[in-house]
C-alpha cells in the first residue's frame, strides 16, 4: 500500500465510524424526542380529562379548570417542534405519530394549530367563571385534538 | 322430518340474541366516531347482558344455564356421538355450543366492561366510570377494552363457521329457529317450557335499571 493509499482507506474507516457513529446518536435522540413528546402529550391528556371531570360538578373549581386549560395553552404552540425529521415510524421506537406529518408538514401545521386559540378562549371562560360557556368551549378543545389526531396519528 | 314444529327459543331469548348481536355491530361501528352512540350501545349491552342472567336462571327452559351448561365429559360425549352421527336431536343448545354461549356472553360482558373505565387519547370521550381512575390507567382499560373486541370478532367469526357447518354437513339450519323460534324433529321431542310473564316483566325491569345506572355511572342521585 502506498502512503497515498493508506491514508484513504484510513479516512473511508474514520469517514464510516463517524456515520455509524451518527446514526446511533440521532437514533438515541430519535427516541429522546418520541419519549418526551409522548410525555408532553400525557400531561395535555391528564389536564384534558381532570378538565372534563371538573366541569361535569354542580359548581365546577374554576380556577382548576383555568390552571388545566393554562398547562395545556403552554404545550400547544411547540407541538409542531415536537416533530423533527427522523421521529416518525421509521425511527424504530414505538409511536403513532404517522408518515403524513412529514409528507404534508402543511396540513400538519394547519391541524396543530387550531389548539392553541380554543384552548385560550377555554382558560378565558374558565377564569371569567363562565360554567356554561367553558362546557361549550370544551367541546370545540376535544375537537381540535381529535381533528389533528384523526389525520396525524395511528389509531 | 315430518313431526310438527316443535318450539325451541321463547321470545324473549330470540329478541335478546338479535338486538345484542345488532347493539354489537353499532358499538363496533361507532367506536371512535360517534361516542354518544357508541356509549348508549354499551349501556344497552350492559342491559341485555343483566337481563340475560336473570333469564338464564328464571326463563324458559332452552334458555336456563342449568339446562345447557355440561362439564368436558358431556361435551366428549357429545362430540364422540357427533362424528358417529349419534348425537340425540335436543331442542336447546348441545354441550358444545354451550361453551360458545357462554364464551360469546363473557366476552361482550369483558368488553362492555372495560369501555365503562376507557378513556381517549385526548382525555375526552370516555366511559363513565374513567373520572374514578387516572388517565394512564384508563388508557390501559381502553387499550385492553381494544383487546378484547378481538377476541369477540374471533369468537363471532367462530359462531357463523358453526353454523355454517351444521348448514351444509349436517342439513341443519339453525338460523331459522332463532328467528321463528321453532323447528322440526325427526321424533317427538321434549320441546321448550315456557316461563310464565311474569319472569320477563321482572327481567325487563332488571334490565332496564343496570343500563340506567351504567349510564349514570352508578352513580345515585
Amino acid at each position: 500500500m502506498t502512503p497515498s493509499r493508506r491514508l484513504l482507506s484510513a479516512a473511508v474507516c474514520a469517514a464510516a465510524l463517524a456515520l455509524a457513529g451518527g446514526a446511533a446518536l440521532a437514533a438515541v435522540n430519535a427516541k429522546t424526542v418520541i419519549e418526551t413528546r409522548q410525555t408532553n402529550f400525557k400531561s395535555m391528556g391528564k389536564a384534558m380529562k381532570a378538565m372534563g371531570e371538573g366541569l361535569k360538578a354542580d359548581a365546577p373549581d374554576m380556577a382548576a379548570i383555568a390552571a388545566n386549560a393554562a398547562t395545556i395553552r403552554g404545550f400547544a404552540p411547540k407541538i409542531t417542534t415536537w416533530f423533527p425529521k427522523g421521529t416518525g415510524p421509521e425511527a424504530g421506537v414505538k409511536t403513532e405519530a404517522k408518515a403524513e406529518i412529514w409528507t404534508d408538514p402543511a396540513g400538519f401545521a394547519a391541524a396543530a394549530s387550531r389548539l392553541e386559540p380554543e384552548v385560550a378562549k377555554l382558560e378565558t371562560l374558565a377564569r371569567a367563571g363562565d360554567v356554561a360557556g367553558a362546557r361549550a368551549q370544551i367541546r370545540l378543545v376535544g375537537g381540535a385534538c381529535k381533528g389533528c389526531h384523526e389525520k396525524f396519528r395511528q389509531d | 322430518m315430518s313431526e310438527s314444529p316443535t318450539p325451541v327459543w321463547d321470545g324473549p331469548t330470540r329478541l335478546f340474541h338479535w338486538a345484542l348481536a345488532s347493539l354489537v355491530v353499532v358499538a363496533w361501528l361507532t367506536a371512535g366516531k360517534q361516542m354518544t352512540l357508541h356509549r348508549g350501545a354499551g349501556y344497552a349491552i350492559l342491559g341485555l347482558l343483566a337481563f340475560r342472567v336473570w333469564w338464564g336462571f328464571a326463563g324458559g327452559s332452552t334458555a336456563r344455564f342449568s339446562q345447557f351448561v355440561r362439564g368436558p365429559s358431556a361435551i366428549r360425549a357429545y362430540l364422540s356421538g357427533s362424528r358417529r352421527g349419534e348425537a340425540p336431536e335436543r331442542a336447546g343448545h348441545n354441550p358444545l355450543g354451550a361453551v360458545s354461549v357462554i364464551a360469546l356472553l363473557g366476552s361482550v360482558a369483558l368488553q362492555a366492561g372495560l369501555g365503562l373505565f376507557a378513556i381517549d387519547e385526548d382525555g375526552f370521550e370516555g366511559g363513565p366510570l374513567a373520572d374514578r381512575i387516572d388517565f394512564d390507567l384508563a388508557r390501559q382499560f381502553a387499550e385492553w377494552h381494544e383487546l378484547s373486541f378481538r377476541l369477540i370478532q374471533a369468537l363471532v367469526v367462530l359462531h357463523l363457521l358453526a353454523i355454517l357447518y351444521y348448514a351444509v354437513r349436517k342439513r341443519e339450519d339453525l338460523v331459522r329457529p332463532m328467528v321463528t323460534g321453532v323447528r322440526r324433529f325427526s321424533g317427538p321431542i321434549q320441546g321448550l317450557v315456557r316461563a310464565p310473564l311474569w319472569r320477563l316483566a321482572v327481567g325487563v325491569g332488571i334490565g332496564l335499571a343496570v343500563a340506567f345506572a351504567a349510564s349514570r355511572g352508578f352513580k345515585l342521585g
